[in-house]
């Protein structure tokens, strides 16, 4: 019934052509999201608005209603204005960048607004349709604009496929590439033109005011999941496409299944939906990025908390079994004694090291420490130790204190550090407090 | 003996920036195989002309020759390194991507990176002692780090001529030790290297020989005849020591820094 329900053609226009926009937007947005230019895309797709309406005049005037053709030249021409009078503004009268995008911004905006009242009474009906422009339109789209927006993202596929390289160093490295003759005047023509005809045709679904927020949220949401480029395009891709998805899917049986209750039909327009949908999974990324993410944050902090509360008990045994060297194995009662905890806290680390093969558990309950575990058990208290005698020669602490930092550190220092303690100490054997400190391992 | 090549070989050169000039009647010939210092203090217009030569900016008068040729002719046996600062660090890129982009230039459209492409890379990997960190994004590395890996770029172009601009400046001692290797072994194999750099002190030290300028061109030639102390004078104004200071404070002042009350 759902796929049915796909393919009836109220449904299937708005759907497939918001995903393939989704996607065209997603990939040409990386050029300008990589270029440091967010705003960019914002005030393009603003100034596209008046060329887009003085487009739609001519068509209607010249009989061809529902010509693109127009349109696209129109909203070209305003664009490029728009982008030359950016360029004008920074480089010739010195204004700074961010008030130059929104003076252009503001500028045609409004100019696009003027025009549009003007064919208020004259042309009722092209005055709806370019008002609709203004917020989006995506329920009305029709099989047209799928083809539209498929053939679009297999042009724009295949610029960004055969010249790859060159977008890359281009965006990475400007001087580089110039230098190389990898970019050259006429890529950057073609890349700037799909960049305009896909905000002109994604204007349909997602209205002059939203646009840039399909261009701009599924790039900077892959950047929080990966720092590889090829892959971030493909995350994007999905993001875009996705997003535009189920933004359609939501607002479509939303609208619908509250029209059946009956009363007041909720209505919920595409272009702010699919918009939300971008935020809802930019917000999903910003917890789970997996470098920096608030939840990966978190694991981290939790499991780095139970790594030093397993390696502070492996210590205990290893002193235990392995330094004194009166036992194998050490009762439970015995490790309670010595490290305070709780049972239930106790019998969690036990399984988990078993697990590990750290340590191994008699059928009486005592335990012992494998071949790894006594390894690991040597080194915590070499670190431990070393870095005790490193505070009290080199830093002139009192060899009471220097116990507490010794317990943090033991968990953090790298073998590069180890080493470098273990040169500047002269491979020392004893600690300050006179015990001696386990040999490193390529002396054992 | 054999008459060396011009590695470069500039006419007249003279760039504006509006209406004030940043370099003045430029010329200079530097023959082949040498590691060559680009000095003067700030402002002198140094990386202007690296950036004029290699068509980065257009000049209002001269000509530049590369090995006896136009640049358009040239372009694959030029390596360049811009300044650190104008690149983005954070873009999503691995350091083994930023030294394969060096390979780009050679790949073309189609062609995909194949064994010669990764030979390369892991070369110039291995002589910058990146190895161990070729996949980290390139924004985690440390400023000398990140240095070595834009030479790494280079390197793995194998090209003839190297424009470095200031490769020196704020990076570690290791990795200023691995650039001035990997460098001098380059001008064992009759590479010509222009660096930019300010220091005067640890020129002597690294290059063999200098262009001093100061918009315009104050001297070039072997380093031990260039360092005159009347030359020196004339890049840099009078006291040496008591300028470096001046322009430090000033530069303080201008940034609203704390200045510190200093004997002179």
């Amino acid at each position: 019934m759902f796929i049915a329900e796909i393919f009836d053609p109220v449904l299937r226009g708005p759907l497939f052509a918001c995903t393939l926009m989704g996607i065209l937007s997603a990939i040409i947005g990386l050029l300008v999201v990589f270029q440091a230019q967010s705003l960019k895309g914002e005030v393009l797709s603003h100034a596209c608005y008046p060329g887009m309406v003085v487009g739609s005049i001519v068509a209607s005037l010249l009989g061809q209603d529902h010509s693109m053709f127009f349109v696209c030249i129109g909203a070209l021409a305003t664009a490029y204005i728009g982008a030359l009078g950016i360029d004008v503004l920074v480089h010739r009268w010195r204004v700074s960048s961010d008030s130059a995008l929104s003076f252009v911004l503001s500028f045609s905006f409004s100019l696009g607004l003027l025009l549009i009242s003007a064919i208020q009474r004259s042309y009722p009906t092209l005055w709806r349709r370019l008002q609709a422009l203004l917020v989006g339109q995506a329920a009305t789209m029709g099989d047209r604009y799928v083809v539209i927006s498929f053939v679009l993202l297999c042009i724009v596929l295949l610029v960004a496929v055969v010249f790859r390289r060159q977008i890359i160093a281009d965006l990475f490295d400007k001087n580089f590439s110039q230098v190389q003759r990898l970019s050259t005047p006429f890529l950057k023509g073609v890349c700037m033109v799909l960049l305009v005809i896909t905000i002109i045709v994604s204007i349909r679904s997602m209205g002059v005011v939203l646009m840039s927020s399909m261009l701009l949220f599924p790039a900077v949401t892959a950047r929080l999941l990966t720092d590889n480029f090829k892959t971030l395009s493909g995350i994007a891709a999905t993001i875009g496409g996705g997003g535009g998805a189920i933004g359609v899917l939501f607002s479509h049986f939303v609208t619908f299944s509250s029209g059946e209750m009956g009363g007041r039909a909720l209505w919920l327009p595409t272009g702010p939906i699919i918009c939300l949908t971008f935020s809802l999974l930019f917000a999903i990324a910003l917890l789970l990025s997996p470098k920096e993410g608030l939840i990966t944050r978190i694991v981290r902090r939790i499991r780095f908390v139970r790594r030093c509360f397993h390696e502070n008990l492996l210590k205990i045994l290893w002193k235990e079994c392995a330094e004194f060297g009166k036992v194998t194995a050490v009762s439970q009662d015995r490790v309670m004694e010595l490290f305070p905890v709780p049972s239930f806290r106790l019998r969690r680390a036990i399984r988990f090291l078993t697990r590990r093969e750290i340590l191994v558990v008699h059928h009486d309950g005592r335990l012992e420490l494998t071949a790894l575990g006594l390894f690991k058990g040597r080194r915590l208290v070499r670190l431990h130790r070393l870095w005790e005698l490193y505070l009290v020669e080199y830093c002139h602490m009192p060899k009471e204190r220097v116990h507490p930092s010794a317990e943090e550190m033991e968990h953090i220092l790298t073998p590069h550090i180890e080493r470098t303690l273990t040169e500047l100490l002269h491979n020392p054997r004893m600690d300050p407090h006179d015990k001696p400190i386990p040999m490193a391992e390529e002396d054992f | 003996m054999t008459k060396k090549r011009s590695a470069l070989d500039v006419r007249g050169l003279t760039v504006h920036y509006g209406s004030s000039p940043v370099l003045w009647d430029l010329s200079v010939a530097v023959p082949e195989g040498h590691l060559v210092g680009l000095i003067g203090p700030n402002g002198a217009g140094k990386t202007t002309f690296i950036k004029a030569v290699l068509g980065l900016i257009q000049g209002v008068a001269g000509t530049v020759q590369l090995l006896g040729s136009r640049l358009e002719n040239m372009r694959k046996r030029i390596a360049y390194v811009p300044q650190k600062e104008t690149v983005d660090w954070t873009f999503p890129m691995r350091v083994r991507d930023l030294v394969e982009m060096g390979c780009y230039p050679n790949l073309g459209l189609f062609r995909l990176a194949g064994k010669k492409t990764k030979r390369a890379v892991d070369r110039a990997l291995d002589l910058l002692d990146l190895s161990s960190i070729e996949n980290e994004q390139i924004g985690h590395l440390s400023g000398g780090q990140q240095q070595r890996a834009f030479l790494a770029r280079a390197v793995a172009q194998d090209a003839d001529l190297y424009f470095l601009d200031e490769p020196f400046a704020g990076i570690d001692q290791v990795s200023e030790q691995i650039l001035l290797e990997v460098l001098r072994e380059m001008r064992e194999k009759n590479k010509s290297i222009f660096i930019v750099h300010h220091d005067l002190i640890s020129a002597r030290e690294y290059f063999d020989w200098a262009i001093l300028l100061n918009t315009r061109l104050i001297a070039f030639g072997q380093i031990d005849q260039v360092f005159t102390s009347d030359v020196l004078r004339q890049t840099y104004g009078h006291k040496l020591s008591l300028i470096e200071d001046l322009l430090k404070i000033s530069s303080d002042y201008s940034k609203g820094r704390h200045v510190h009350s200093r004997d002179f």
